[in-house]
């Protein structure tokens, strides 16, 4: 994009610009959020074929792994809205620490889930298949968790990554952004709290929902 | 690029093939799908033809049931995500919708060429499952089928519809928010014209609906390679799932194409009969009733698959509901012809034979959506009848019809008169030649997708056959004429057509930033009169 | 900015509250059992839409898409999940080695 130009040739304004750029992104993350209804639809199915093997399957998983990736994700939407208020008021070097401290946040959750947790549950033999290590009467209702449960952490975790993408690129980009001229932060902001918001509801239905009486 | 003169027409604005292959001009782009989508139609036509020689036979003529299996998915995998779902959006969509807009762009230029890269991508990634091999699992890839006993290229060909899923959502995207965003000065949304109402319908589909395609695909993969999935029956996942997901996109994406095309035809019947669109707001309110029911359907499809009577129930009502906005849109097409001044071109002729097709098409739906009906008529050619009688009677003549309507607008060339009016009337023959015994043969209960059959249903089908053949040269007709038309077809003037609409205000065609100056919008749409008519 | 920045802090240790009654839910009070996670968890997904990514500050468009999402959602996971929760089951083999 030329900086000299106010707004590319279709907009009447750089507000203009802006607005569409805000509800465009919108849309998408309304796209994202369908993307992920299988998913809920999956669990909702899966869990309904056999609730007492789903729910045994559930308490497997690393509940300390999870409710700290929980608090990191939520740390890391704050950081990067503190980023996003400083530059609002034209602070680039306000927005860089903030959004460098959301990305590592960001990053310790990637560490978290795939480098520690995945890597116990498949020492603890809990990736589905013929070396299944859960057996008995749960065998069949758990391995169904567990294909949930590595197939929607995968697909959030991949999620996740092009977020951090992203924040890097917003990083490297901040001598750009001014306190008036500066939508792809904001764009970039709502695709990082709706990865945010898949996390909220993917954490009950993985580790809370099976330990429920 | 910059722009010197706001004169330049857009075709002369660049001659180089870079100039075409990095555009961001939506006019451009739409051009560069045409010749894609093109390509695609006749390759899955192509397909359509060896099924239909196949079956001129009881024996079958190819010889091998696994073949004809393979090219009836290939059939159906380019037909569907890559010529009518996206057709009129990207081609006619890309190229009017800003004009008809008064704007100079869609809201995202780039975001607009990437879903041409997509979609080309997609095309080659389907081209290469085609070439090695092909798929035998038809386009609906229904598990357990595709993820554990297939021999095909199922991976690969789940991976072209994937990323033109992508570009599909890219396209939505764009048109939604160039609709809200980009409006001229003074066009209310009731001022807009219907055909950007019914974007703006399909476009809430692709964009809602695809991801939950995409994701169920990605499902499909994932428990294919890794034996593990939420649909393995084996470990108690459920099979029926993955059908709910398949058609939860896959019945809206039906409207995907349908839609477009009633918003082509919402344009051309107005303008030939000189009259304005009768009932304009129930057009418009029954675009976006069928996008938002035909979300409320999909459990038709599953009749006989095993669902739960309740939730079949359901989806037979809601069904029926549908059908009430499509009625409504042919009534009112209707009583704008009534004490028209009708004029029989082609785009008209194809118009007038879409209302006819598409109504056919919709009334044997609702036999469909009975569910006592559907478990005699379901699996059988009464609904590869019926579908073809909306997506290809229906939708694939509105898109003719829109083709030949803005084709002076486009090309800026005049398209030989009676030679459109020649390809109009033998696609309306051999179309209902080829599809109409079909109607026939499934009630008497021939099933679908078999490559060998009795004795007894040979005469049907060597009828069908025999249209397929006029389709085929119906087809192949406007290929030719309209590209003789391209160097040879007379200069059209910026309105050949007398027609109202902010796209035929400016030159044809038009200059890259499409008008000198914004255009401010003061009348409504489809202001005709019919002393106009004697003028041409 | 301190306006700012109070603001979020406010909304981030909501967040860590509700993210505390959520195991509430779970553990200490089995009365509530999974239906109060839900709602903690409704409300977390509230929080971060109008708090983080200030959805009251968007104009109408906006709202309209948002609104659009959630009610497609409802009606994949509401009419998705009308066939399993009716469906009648017969009983079949299951093979446990």
């Amino acid at each position: 994009m030329n900086d000299a130009a106010a707004q590319e040739f279709q907009f009447g304004s750089a507000e203009h610009q802006r607005e569409t750029a805000i509800s465009g992104i919108w849309l998408f993350l309304a796209s994202e959020a369908l993307f992920f209804g299988p998913i809920f639809l999956a669990w909702i199915f899966a869990r309904h074929a056999d609730p007492t093997a789903f729910d045994a399957g559930s308490r497997q998983t690393e509940l300390m792994i999870g409710l700290t990736n929980t608090a990191l994700l939520i740390a890391s939407s704050f950081a990067y809205s503190v980023g996003l208020g400083y530059i609002g008021f034209g602070s680039r070097r306000g927005m860089a620490i903030w959004l460098a401290i959301a990305w590592l946040l960001g990053a310790a959750f990637i560490g978290l889930k795939f480098g520690v947790e995945w890597q116990m549950d498949f020492k603890k033999g809990l990736f589905p298949g013929p070396a299944f290590a859960i057996h008995g009467p749960a065998r069949n209702g758990a391995q169904l968790f567990f294909a949930f449960y590595f197939f929607a952490t995968a697909l959030h975790g991949l999620h996740l990554v092009v977020g951090l993408g992203l924040v890097a690129w917003i990083i490297f980009r901040a001598e750009r952004y001014t306190a008036e001229r500066h939508s792809p932060v904001h764009v970039v902001g709502l695709y990082w709290s709706f990865i945010d918001i898949i996390w909220l509801i993917l954490f009950p239905l993985i580790y809370l929902t099976g330990r429920a009486s | 690029m910059t722009h010197t003169s706001a004169q330049v027409s857009y075709l002369d604005d660049g001659h180089t093939l870079r100039s075409w292959l990095l555009t961001t001009d939506h006019k451009r782009i739409a051009i560069l799908y045409i010749v894609a989508i093109t390509f695609f139609f006749f390759a899955g036509g192509f397909a359509a033809f060896l099924i239909r020689y196949n079956l001129i036979s009881p024996k079958g003529l190819i010889g091998s049931a696994e073949t004809y299996n393979r090219l009836f998915s290939m059939h159906g995998i380019l037909m569907v995500w890559f010529f009518l779902v996206p057709a009129v959006p990207v081609t006619l969509g890309n190229f009017l919708a800003p004009l008809m807009l008064g704007a100079r762009d869609l809201a995202f230029p780039r975001l607009n060429l990437l879903s041409w890269y997509l979609f080309m991508a997609a095309g080659v990634v389907a081209l290469y499952a085609v070439v090695g091999g092909g798929v035998d699992t038809g386009w609906t890839f229904y598990t357990p089928l595709t993820s554990f006993y297939s021999q095909g290229h199922v991976v690969a060909a789940v991976a072209a519809i994937f990323i033109a899923g992508f570009s599909s959502i890219a396209t939505g995207l764009n048109f939604i928010v160039s609709i809200h965003k980009l409006r001229a000065p003074g066009m209310t949304w009731y001022k807009m014209p219907v055909f950007l109402w019914s974007l703006y319908a399909t476009s809430v589909i692709l964009v809602l609906a695809t991801p939950v395609l995409a994701m169920t695909l990605l499902l499909l993969v994932f428990e294919r390679l890794f034996g593990i999935g939420v649909f393995d029956p084996a470990i108690g996942g459920d099979p029926l799932l993955f059908q709910h997901l398949f058609w939860f996109y896959s019945h809206p994406a039906v409207y995907v194409m349908i839609l477009p095309g009633f918003g082509v035809i919402s344009e051309i019947i107005p303008a030939f009969s000189r009259k304005e669109l009768f009932g304009y707001k129930f057009v418009v309110w029954a675009s976006i009733a069928i996008a938002v029911i035909g979300f409320l359907v999909w459990g038709h499809h599953m009749f006989v698959a095993g669902a739960s009577l309740y939730s079949a129930l359901v989806f037979s009502l809601l069904s029926y509901m549908v059908a009430v906005p499509s009625a409504i849109k042919v009534f009112n097409w209707i009583g704008t012809m009534h004490n028209g001044y009708i004029r029989f071109d082609a785009p008209m002729l194809y118009a007038i034979g879409f209302i006819g097709l598409f109504a056919t098409g919709g009334l044997t739906g609702l036999f469909l959506a009975a569910l006592a009906a559907d478990v005699h008529l379901t699996q059988t050619y009464f609904v590869v009848a019926h579908f073809h009688y909306v997506m290809v009677g229906g939708m694939v003549s509105a898109y003719f019809a829109g083709l030949h309507f803005w084709w002076p607008k486009m090309t800026g060339r005049l398209y030989p008169e009676m030679w459109g009016r020649a390809g109009a009337i033998i696609i309306f023959v051999g179309f209902n030649l080829t599809f109409f015994p079909q109607f026939l043969l499934g009630y008497l209960g021939m099933p679908r997708r078999y490559f060998a059959y009795p004795q007894h249903f040979e005469a049907l089908n060597l009828l069908s056959s025999g249209g397929a053949l006029i389709l085929a040269v119906g087809y192949l007709l406007p290929l030719g004429y309209l590209t003789w038309s391209l160097f040879y077809g007379a200069r059209a003037s910026a309105n050949p057509w007398g027609a109202t609409g902010l796209e035929w205000t400016t030159p044809s065609p038009p200059p890259t930033e499409n008008f000198a100056v914004t255009p401010i919008v003061t009348k409504a749409p489809y202001q005709y009169r019919r002393a106009e008519a004697v003028e041409r | 900015m301190t306006a700012v920045i109070v603001r979020l802090v406010g909304v981030a240790s909501l967040m860590f509250a509700l993210l505390a009654a959520e195991l509430a839910a779970t553990f200490a009070f089995p009365g509530w059992g999974r239906g109060g996670i839900a709602i903690v968890a409704a409300t977390m997904v509230g929080v971060a839409a109008f708090g983080f990514m200030e959805l009251r500050q968007e104009g109408a468009t906006v709202w309209l898409f948002a609104a659009a999402a959630a009610l497609w959602l409802m009606i994949l996971l509401g009419l998705g999940s009308l066939d399993p929760l009716t469906r009648t089951l017969y009983p079949t083999i299951s093979i446990t080695p």
